[in-house]
């Protein structure tokens, strides 16, 4: 509801509020307001449909900040009496109310004694609850003995447990862990009111949202991705797929994977019809789709990422990044590699190791890393993507002279 | 050489970190779901106008998608006695438009928690602990009145933006005594709190994402940046 301040100046002879304040006052006791200074934008809640009549939101305003109205701003009777007393009120609301802000409710219109109340007629008001909250708005959140729950042990959360040892076994074996839509052109549960036209069925399987996931990483020549999601065909079922892409071997991931969940997994090359559909630019794309509930994952230790600080989120351009996989040779401490990569390169986003390998003779180990660069305000062009290779190849001789 | 983990389940899991000592269970169930749990359990009514507000999506069966968390709840105390302590992680579904703030798909973390005396003073000092736990303790906060049919009183928690103004951050309030009733206990000797946080939400504030739908796009330059 739009009201003008001229409005409330009238109804309220003693406003010293500016709007801005008036919108903010308004606000926290239950009416989302905006305001651009001349007009507040009052969102009513279906409880409060009374206060599409200014008077009556004047006369709550009044009530809870205790302010002077026009005489005769409204008149009511009242509702039936509600049992309820003070004590039952700050047990739900761990306050410790005094006998002024119970009697503060007659500001709102309420006929009040200690052992009930009568609201005004034209409040949904009908439970202890309710008055609880009429209570609240009155004394504010500042009153309360703000208390966090006391501890207790830990209870088993067998399905959540289920599906992160999942998680961790598929990210163990260097698979990425995407969301899709849940959306899909072809299904077995039809929505009666999809999104899109083009979408009116819930996904019956996971293989569509990963090959749009590889479609959107063109870049990566070999790429790993899992989903862990619903499916419906046409019963809901938790199912875990994997996807490839540009890899050579699947039976060895296969194998790793059959051992990492308990069960035996198979990936099949997807339809080349499939891919181009998806608009899938990688080679040699395998997929596999298994139930959550068959799986024995095989216990791995929780991630290091669980225990850390949530990240802070790099913006990512909207340009195609340039990606580089290098390996250095005779190095073994990834992370101080990965500290200098970054400093070093102002325009990399991303440095991970993706590969090692330790020479069965002379042990010298060789670490592969993948680097993500961009460009946020334009593709890179091939001076720059010159210049970065060549400081690259410097980078990569003073890491290493074997590189 | 590990694969990453998609940031929606790294904060769930920073989420659990918080609530986890303080004995919550946490409870999975079906996206599908019906009238009665996304709406009748939760005290909205057939003609209730806050059913028009959630968008649901509906199957040609009559089901529903879950338009929130909460509709889990109904099944979740089925099978349970208080006192319970339970957090719900999962995806939700509303048919609106999406753009940077909004998507029809996206991720919600609710708790329910009821026993014979927890009170507002509890969720209000609960909610503050998480989010301490999520950002420190730097960030300053509100607690304002709203309007939720299944909570009473409900209230919203703002969290001040750098920029100045407010940003909403959840959705909270104490039990309503209806709802309490359709799980078969008496609200007379039972209360307790409930709470809806939206994980873009969280993405957002805590770590600085300014798109709720790279979450579903399956860029690798994101989800790779967590972990």
């Amino acid at each position: 509801m739009k009201y003008t301040y001229q409005d409330f100046q009238r109804l309220l002879p003693n406003l010293g509020w500016p709007a801005e304040e008036l919108a903010d006052k308004l606000t926290v006791i239950g009416f989302e307001t905006e305001t651009d200074g001349t007009t507040l934008n009052v969102a009513l809640t279906s409880n409060r449909k009374d206060c599409a009549d200014i008077h009556f939101l004047v006369f709550d305003l009044a009530g809870i900040y205790n302010l002077k109205t026009v005489a005769d701003l409204i008149t009511y009777s009242h509702g039936p009496a509600i049992a309820v007393t003070p004590p039952e009120v700050n047990k739900l609301l761990g306050s410790e109310i005094t006998k002024e802000d119970w009697h503060a409710l007659e500001r709102l219109g309420f006929l009040v004694s200690y052992e009930q109340v009568s609201p005004p007629d034209f409040r949904d008001v009908a439970t202890k609850n309710d008055v609880a909250e009429e209570i609240i708005r009155l004394i504010g959140f500042n009153r309360l003995q703000i208390k966090e729950l006391t501890a207790k042990p830990a209870v088993a959360s067998p399905n959540y447990e289920l599906v992160n040892r999942v998680r961790f076994a598929l990210t163990s074996l260097g698979i990425t862990e995407t969301l899709t839509s849940s959306f899909s052109p072809v299904g077995e549960r039809r929505l009666k009111n999809p999104f899109t036209a083009d979408e009116p069925y819930l996904r019956p399987n996971l293989e569509r949202g990963l090959l749009q996931t590889l479609a959107r990483n063109p870049y990566l020549k070999r790429a790993m991705f899992f989903e862990i999601g619903s499916t419906f065909s046409p019963e809901e079922e938790v199912k875990i797929g994997v996807i490839t892409a540009g890899y050579k071997n699947n039976e060895a991931l296969e194998a790793e994977l059959s051992q990492a969940l308990g069960m035996v997994i198979r990936l099949v090359e997807v339809d080349q019809k499939n891919l181009a559909e998806a608009d899938v630019k990688q080679p040699r794309v395998y997929f596999g789709e298994f139930p959550l509930s068959l799986t024995k994952p095989v216990s791995t230790e929780e991630p290091a990422v669980f225990k850390q600080p949530l990240k802070q989120y790099q913006k990512i351009s909207k340009f195609p990044p340039l990606v580089r996989d290098v390996t250095v040779n005779g190095a073994d401490e990834p992370a101080t590699l990965i500290s200098q990569l970054y400093q070093s390169f102002p325009e990399l986003l991303l440095a991970e190791q993706t590969d090692s390998f330790t020479h069965p003779e002379t042990k010298k180990v060789a670490l592969t890393f993948r680097l993500i660069f961009q460009n946020m305000s334009t593709s890179f062009s091939q001076a720059e993507i010159t210049t970065i290779d060549q400081k690259l190849a410097k980078w990569l001789s003073s890491a290493t002279p074997n590189s | 050489m590990n694969g990453h983990l998609h940031p929606i389940t790294i904060v769930t899991e920073k989420i659990y970190e918080y609530f986890q000592p303080l004995g919550f269970e946490i409870v999975t169930g079906p996206e599908i779901v019906t009238t009665e749990e996304n709406f009748d359990s939760l005290n909205i009514a057939p003609n209730h106008p806050a059913r028009a507000e959630f968008d649901t999506f509906y199957l040609e069966d009559g089901k529903t998608l879950r338009a929130h968390m909460t509709a889990l709840y109904h099944s979740a105390m089925k099978d349970r006695q208080p006192p319970v302590r339970l957090l719900f992680p999962g995806r939700c579904f509303r048919n609106e438009s999406t753009d940077a703030t909004h998507n029809m798909i996206f991720h919600q973390m609710d708790g329910l928690v009821i026993d014979t005396e927890t009170n507002l003073a509890n969720l209000i000092g609960s909610l503050q602990g998480l989010l301490e736990h999520l950002v420190g303790d730097s960030l300053d906060f509100r607690v304002r009145s709203s309007y939720f049919p299944f909570t009473e009183p409900s209230i919203e928690l703002d969290i001040k933006r750098a920029q100045g103004g407010w940003l909403e951050m959840l959705g909270a309030g104490m039990v309503n005594p209806n709802v309490i009733r359709y799980y078969g206990l008496d609200p007379n000797i039972y209360q307790g709190f409930a709470f809806g946080l939206g994980l873009e939400r969280v993405l957002n504030v805590a770590a600085g994402v300014d798109d709720v739908r790279y979450n579903l796009a399956g860029d690798y330059r994101y989800i790779g940046q967590f972990s």
